[in-house]
């Protein structure tokens, strides 16, 4: 039943920030349903680490420890997202009619990404994806420029004509599951039939899927998108984008592969690792020569992406669990990141990296988080990441993959010196040396200082981030562990 | 099932196909906006035509819910609503900007054809499906086509965006001449 409520709690949220009531209190709305749905989901998460499954209303509901995974990182960052928008969006747009508008597509997109991997039907959970796009595109576009007009429409665009070839390989995944006489179109129901579909149907249908879902999680080539989206859209979308709606596509992907794991006569994991080292090198070219500070963390996006698509394509449960910890540490990670962002972002007035320097004398809370940050994304000790790219990295030499893991390790570290590069500029370097730009230096606007909201949101954001690199809680290791399970292969 | 036991309907499926294919190519080439809306009305008809044929065919209620979704929505409503943020002036006089000339664009639109069949090919003699003969290369196709259509054309972005800001006389503004995939960085 709590898989449903998980569900249920933000479409109310949604309903009651646009009424009347949500003329005042649409923040605090959403901000404890955030919190409530939380509570909800690590009970669900626990269960499914302990037990392996968790199903609700017969074969509607259901999630096994990958799905339960992404399911807790998506309320988490609802949570944090929810509480950094409470002051941003007050400041940046004020109260009324703009905010309700805001807090319901926020709750709904919420929900879109919670129904993912909680949905056991695969043309619904394609819907559910497809929604996660159509909700968030209005929310790419709410600061109304034209930059963010032109992200959304990008986006949409883009993500769409993805999804319409993803929704080819579901329905030619559907064919094949029927001509196999298989009934359910779940994703158990799949993994069971697979053995007996014709490899002619399975092997278009999951190119079409990987390279159409691809387009949303920002693979190259179809990344274009997506630094346009996730820097121009407010913070706390940013966050929910690049931290988990990449990951909860992702999922799907993943999903995929102990599908096509069964099937006689076909392999996955030359492609994954194909495409992921792909995206991983492309992202660490663009992180070399990005302009804006935003954007640098999309990219970084898409750089993690590639990493968790490599691991899974090597294989064998140490890189499943390499993978399964990566996701955690770049949902984390990724959405202290933005949040630090658009500190950075009022306190500086801008999103140039050319034109921020020294933030550490103007602005000491936003310079330490973005510091705090970076090191984290780019994965230092003692951060997850650290731990997740090593996991990886052994994984791969233990089974003897080892152009991929010089390949691999040679771009975290280039990537690694690309962000720390920028953000040691940001954080300590001096104005008017290095090229900066010194002319026309937008003053800081009297909002410069915070909102308290988005303070309390990096503190809270914080203690996973500095916890889980050094230690994992037991329950959440299960969990990973069952995730690394799901992925199977 | 063989396409012996419905002469008449396999026939008429595969003039609808290849109508349905010819507006397709038509959307490509034409030059008017209101030329290309009517073209996109004619071929959610053939879409739905298509529909209802096969619904007959295989006495499937769910095929007569996709023609009346696809003539509710294709027909009526993206229609009406287009008509309803775009000003008339815009329909009258504005010609599509393109990136490539008309000619170049039929021929890639017949590579692309071509490809449809190519593709479809292996998935059609896995599976003996007599409809699907006609119909699956011709839904690869139109699905291409559709994707190099919002390749090629500049216009087409600064009429949604239109649509997005409900501006409907101000001039397009310049962020719409950029494809929607061009500039990684």
């Amino acid at each position: 039943m709590e898989l449903a409520a998980v569900l249920v709690i933000p479409a109310l949220a949604s309903v009651l920030s646009l009424s009347p009531l949500g003329r005042r209190f649409a923040a605090p709305i959403t901000l404890a349903a955030s919190a409530i749905v939380l509570v909800l989901v690590a009970g669900v998460a626990e269960e499914a680490a302990r037990t392996g499954r968790v199903d609700a209303l017969d074969e509607w509901l259901t999630c096994d420890g990958l799905g339960a995974l992404v399911l807790l990182l998506v309320a988490f960052v609802g949570l944090t997202a929810s509480l950094f928008s409470w002051g941003y969006i007050r400041v940046e747009h004020g109260g009324g009619g703009k905010e309700q508008h805001y807090y319901g597509l926020f709750n709904l997109f919420v929900m879109s990404m919670l129904a993912v991997p909680v949905l056991a039907n695969v043309a619904l959970m394609w819907v559910a994806v497809e929604l996660t796009t159509l909700l968030s595109a209005f929310l790419v576009g709410f600061e109304d420029t034209p930059e963010a007009l032109e992200a959304a429409w990008k986006y949409v665009v883009l993500t769409t004509l993805g999804a319409v070839l993803a929704l080819l390989g579901f329905l030619i995944l559907y064919w094949g599951s029927r001509v196999a006489g298989f009934e359910p179109f779940t994703w158990v129901g799949l993994g069971e039939a697979a053995p007996h579909m014709p490899p002619a149907l399975l092997w278009p249908a999951f190119l079409l899927i990987l390279v159409g879902f691809g387009t949303k999680v920002g693979l190259v080539p179809m990344h274009t998108w997506l630094p346009d989206a996730h820097s121009q859209a407010p913070a706390a979308i940013c966050a929910l984008l690049s931290g988990v709606e990449t990951t909860t596509v992702l999922y799907v992907i993943l999903r995929l592969f102990p599908v096509i794991g069964v099937a006689p006569g076909l392999d996955a994991r030359p492609w994954f690792v194909g495409f992921g080292l792909l995206s991983v090198a492309i992202a660490t070219l663009l992180l070399i020569y990005v302009r804006d500070f935003k954007r640098l963390f999309a990219f970084s996006t898409v750089e993690h992406m590639g990493i968790i698509l490599v691991a899974a394509g090597l294989g064998g449960a140490e890189a499943h669990l390499g993978a399964a910890y990566q996701m955690t540490g770049h949902a984390i990670a990724k959405s202290f990141c933005f949040f630090a962002a658009g500190v950075a972002v009022i306190a500086a007035g801008t999103q140039e990296i050319g034109a921020v320097r020294g933030l550490v004398r103007s602005s000491p809370l936003a310079a330490m988080a973005l510091v705090a940050g970076g090191i984290a994304i780019a994965g230092a000790p003692p951060f997850a990441i650290f731990v997740s790219e090593f996991l990886i990295l052994k994984a791969g030499i233990a089974s003897g993959h080892y152009v991929t893991v010089g390949l691999l390790g040679l771009f975290v570290v280039v990537a690694f010196c690309a962000v720390m590069l920028h953000i040691n500029k940001m954080a300590f370097g001096t104005p008017g040396s290095d090229g900066s730009i010194v002319a026309g230096l937008p003053l800081p606007s009297a909002l410069a200082r915070p909102p308290l909201s988005c303070k309390a949101t990096l503190a809270l954001a914080a203690i996973p981030l500095l916890v889980i690199g050094v230690h994992v809680p037991a329950p959440l290791q299960n969990l990973l562990m069952a995730a690394a399970r799901a992925m199977g292969g | 099932m063989n396409s012996t036991a419905y002469p008449v309907i396999f026939a008429l499926d595969a003039l609808t196909g290849a109508l349905f294919l010819l507006t397709a190519i038509g959307v490509v080439a034409t030059r008017q906006v209101l030329a290309s809306l009517q073209l996109f009305i004619l071929q959610s008809l053939l879409l739905t035509l298509s529909a209802v044929l096969l619904g007959v065919a295989l006495g499937s209620v769910h095929l007569f819910a996709v023609a009346a979704i696809t003539i509710a929505t294709k027909t009526l409503l993206i229609p009406w609503l287009l008509r309803r943020t775009v000003s008339s002036e815009v329909y009258r006089t504005r010609e599509i900007e393109r990136v490539l000339n008309i000619p170049s664009s039929l021929l890639i639109a017949a590579a692309l054809v071509v490809l449809a069949y190519v593709v479809a090919n292996p998935l059609l003699r896995a599976v003996e499906v007599p409809f699907a003969q006609i119909n699956l290369p011709l839904g690869l196709a139109a699905m291409f086509l559709g994707v190099f259509t919002v390749a090629v054309r500049r216009e087409a972005v600064s009429q949604s965006s239109q649509t997005c800001r409900s501006s409907l006389s101000s001039p397009p503004p310049s962020m719409c001449r950029s494809l929607p995939w061009s500039s990684a960085c």
